[in-house]
């Protein structure tokens, strides 16, 4: 009966797959969707995403993140969220901010055009600074000119660390650039 | 640092509470009660499966049990623990550590359940996780239905950790999943069916997920935070590390996927609770509605919109002259320097990441002149409202149905069961609206002269009527197969094996509650009664309507046969089916369906039927 069973969820579950129009493959209870987000498995946009995850460098990492929800990038190890970062010269106490950067890169870029946003607010958080995140957004907002034609998440970052280094207010006030 | 501080707080505490005994030998009875224990038990991962029956545990990594006999012999892995516990330089796991290190959610029961302390070794690995996880409280969360994909309307549910002074964000969140590599379509299936996958554990900040499934997939999230206290708590992190770290599982989509396996972490944690006398295939949805409905396990409910939600709350909120400027801005019409309204901009921006558009320059256009008004964003000043599709509020997965009806002038009684799980005519409260996932279903008369016969079979069907808008311009799909009488040959008992598949275009015509479709479809049928098969061709005309408790369907059908002329090659079919919602899970219908000779209109089958269902 059980098998019965499995048989025909297989055939049915074979025809959803085939049926999908957008070509996405279906997974029973979630769908997948191979993250538009750069570089699974490959290429090197910055930090976090999607290649030389070790088991070495991600506490709790294996080797792909492929999930019944597509391929997920692997975004992280918390703290030793290093993957990456290496080849860009980026010191350890800032590889959690940069991760941080580079996976939220879309929406961090727009909510710093908005001036503020709870991504905002992740940024202040991550980079450890003291100072308000309005002011943060604030100041990152009125020098968008230098952060705006970022290529990715890592030029982003770098784009930022720059400006809070330069500005009188914010310079100092974030831990992990101190 | 708080680890540190727990363990040297835990060891005063025992120091007090524990009067050393000079021995530690525990009586052979004890030990097979403890080991029987249920949970012990569920600290091992004791249970039946729909694959495997005998009582042994569903984790299939030998680095899991210390005894040999660990997976089928509970109390064995018992002894060999104590053992391990009590001697830190024998290396265990996969890691080989001391199994103080490897095992510190089995360490913290037994230690409770002896009333005795275990030596302590150092923890490097296992303190940097409980670092990072160490929480407050702990939340179930479900992610809904992936638009237009009606096989995702099972969900998904995660752990999310939630620590006091960590933006959400960043709260820990563990999430159980296949790792399914490169494989595709049918071999990911299978090999998804018949466990041959390992499942995972991965720990992520939220934003992760909010990532993969708020902005990349658009789905909403559901946070429910569990009612635990500060023990519970920290006994489920402590289990999770022994799972991720060394428990490895073969994922089995139907039965050991994401949800069981969190459902089990957490009945290590609350054993009360009983989640795995439940159910055997555990759907996310259910969960859910297990712990906020039957167990009162739910503190507070959260909620996070999906980027398309948002998107259609901020688009709703922009007048007319706005909603042309956003609309000549996307065309490359107008230049983004040329808006004065922050709201087209900041809808712009969720626009272009909600499709995913590859024109990086319009992108940057849109955010450089935005950076410039220094308004709010649109985001804080715009309500988005709640989904309808709360996981608790829908109906339970399966069903029976009792009624009766005429079929051409003969009355029949109609008994019916089907093991999940929503249609077009449930109530779409807690689901994808205008969505249809049904997996296997029998339906049995009982009519006059013949007894009980097999009216339909179905093994599965699926229909996706998402509306086609300026923003997506999406197909709608259905697809059923079946086995059913052949109504149009004049036999009660003449089955048939039948197929389908149409795609089509779907419309809101005048509000969001109703859709309207157009469908081409083909299909196919088979058996003994047609004298081998016919394939045709229809065009369909579907609506479906939903208010408050009613729900209502209409389908009209015009069918061309080829290679068959046991009919009019040429016919008409209709449906019409009325439901009214009586409570979440019981349900009455009305439906009447007719079958015609397209030019005279001569009925050739009509068939009106009133039932009953009730979903558990």
């Amino acid at each position: 009966m059980k098998t019965n069973l499995a048989l025909i969820a297989l055939l049915s579950l074979s025809f959803l797959t085939n049926a999908q129009a957008a070509g996405a493959k279906s997974a029973p209870y979630s769908a997948p969707a191979i993250l538009q987000s750069g570089s699974v498995g490959g290429g090197s946009d910055g930090c976090g995403l999607g290649w030389q995850v070790t088991d070495k460098k991600t506490m709790l990492g294996t080797t792909t993140r492929g999930t019944t929800n597509g391929l997920v990038p692997p975004t992280l190890g918390m703290t030793s969220g290093t993957i990456g970062c290496d080849q860009h010269d980026i010191a350890k106490k800032e590889q959690k901010a940069a991760t941080y950067v580079v996976a939220n890169y879309q929406t961090l870029s727009n909510e710093l055009a908005q001036g503020s946003g709870e991504t905002v607010q992740g940024l202040a958080f991550v980079m450890g600074c003291t100072s308000s995140s309005q002011e943060l957004g604030r100041a990152l907002q009125n020098n968008y000119g230098k952060i705006g034609s970022a290529q990715n998440g890592f030029e982003l970052y770098n784009g930022v660390r720059q400006i809070i280094s330069t500005d009188s207010a914010l310079s100092g006030q974030c831990a992990v650039l101190n | 640092m708080m680890t540190k501080n727990w363990l040297v707080s835990s060891i005063l505490l025992c120091g007090l509470l524990i009067t050393p005994s000079s021995s530690h030998a525990q009586s052979e009875n004890e030990l097979n009660n403890i080991g029987n224990s249920r949970e012990w038990k569920n600290l091992l991962h004791y249970g039946d499966g729909w694959l495997i029956s005998e009582d042994q545990s569903r984790a299939d990594s030998s680095h899991f049990f210390i005894s040999q006999q660990g997976k089928t012999n509970p109390v064995s892995e018992l002894k060999a623990d104590l053992e391990a516990f009590q001697n830190p330089s024998l290396k265990t796991g996969k890691e080989q550590t001391s199994a103080v290190c490897a095992f510190p959610a089995r360490r913290k029961f037994l230690e409770k359940k002896l009333n005795r302390k275990f030596p302590d070794a150092d923890c490097p690995k296992l303190n940097v996780y409980l670092d990072e996880t160490m929480a407050d409280a702990v939340q179930l969360v479900f992610s809904t239905a992936y638009p237009n994909n009606p096989g995702s309307m099972f969900g998904h549910t995660f752990l999310k950790f939630i620590q006091k002074n960590t933006p959400d964000l960043f709260q820990p969140s563990a999430s159980y999943a296949a790792f399914v590599g490169h494989d595709d379509g049918f071999i990911y299936m299978t090999r998804g069916l018949f466990g041959g996958y390992q499942g995972a554990f991965d720990l992520t900040p939220y934003y992760a997920k909010i990532n993969e499934y708020v902005r990349s997939e658009s789905r909403d999230l559901w946070e429910y935070e569990l009612n635990l206290d500060a023990d519970e708590v920290r006994t489920l992190t402590l289990h999770l590390w022994e799972l991720q770290s060394n428990a490895g599982f073969d994922y089995y989509f139907f039965d050991e996927n994401c949800s069981y396996v969190v459902l089990r972490a957490i009945e290590v944690a609350k054993p009360e609770w009983n989640l795995m006398d439940q159910k055997l295939f555990t759907i996310p949805g259910s969960t859910v509605r297990t712990l906020h409905s039957t167990l009162n396990a739910i503190r507070k409910t959260g909620f996070r919109p999906s980027l398309r939600r948002k998107l259609d709350a901020f688009i709703s909120s922009l007048d007319q002259k706005e909603k042309i400027e956003l609309d000549q801005l996307m065309n490359g019409e107008l230049k983004a320097e040329a808006i004065q309204s922050s709201a087209v901009l900041d809808t712009a921006m969720v626009k272009i990441q909600y499709l995913k558009v590859a024109d990086v320059a319009l992108n940057r256009e849109v955010q450089h002149a935005r950076s410039k008004l220094k308004t709010k964003p649109i985001e804080q000043i715009v309500m988005v409202p709640v989904g309808q599709n709360q996981p608790e509020q829908g109906h339970s997965p399966s069903m029976v149905s009792l009624g009766g009806g005429f079929s051409d002038q003969k009355p029949h009684f109609t008994l019916g069961y089907k093991f999940a799980f929503h249609d077009l005519l449930n109530n779409d409260q807690g689901y994808e609206p205008f969505s249809q996932i049904d997996f296997p279903s029998i339906h049995l008369r009982v009519i006059e002269g013949k007894g009980l016969i097999l009216d339909k079979l179905g093994l599965v069907a699926i229909t996706s009527l998402y509306p086609w808008t300026n923003l997506e311009k999406s197909r709608s799909w259905k697809l059923a197969l079946d086995i059913r009488r052949a109504n149009d040959l004049a036999c009660n008992t003449c089955m048939i094996a039948h197929g389908d598949i149409g795609f089509g275009i779907a419309l809101h015509p005048f509000t969001k509650k109703a859709v309207t479709s157009f469908f081409t479809s083909v299909y196919s049928e088979a058996g003994k009664a047609l004298d081998g098969a016919r394939i045709g061709t229809k065009v369909e005309w579907l609506s479906v309507l939903q208010a408050g408790n009613f729900k209502g369907l209409a389908n009209l059908a015009w069918g061309l046969d080829a290679f068959q002329n046991k009919r009019n090659a040429s016919f008409w079919t209709q449906e019409t089916g009325i439901a009214y919602r009586i409570n979440k899970d019981l349900e009455v219908r009305a439906t009447f369906n007719r079958a015609s000779h397209v030019f005279t209109s001569a009925a050739t089958h009509t068939e009106s039927q009133l039932t009953l269902h009730q979903y558990f």
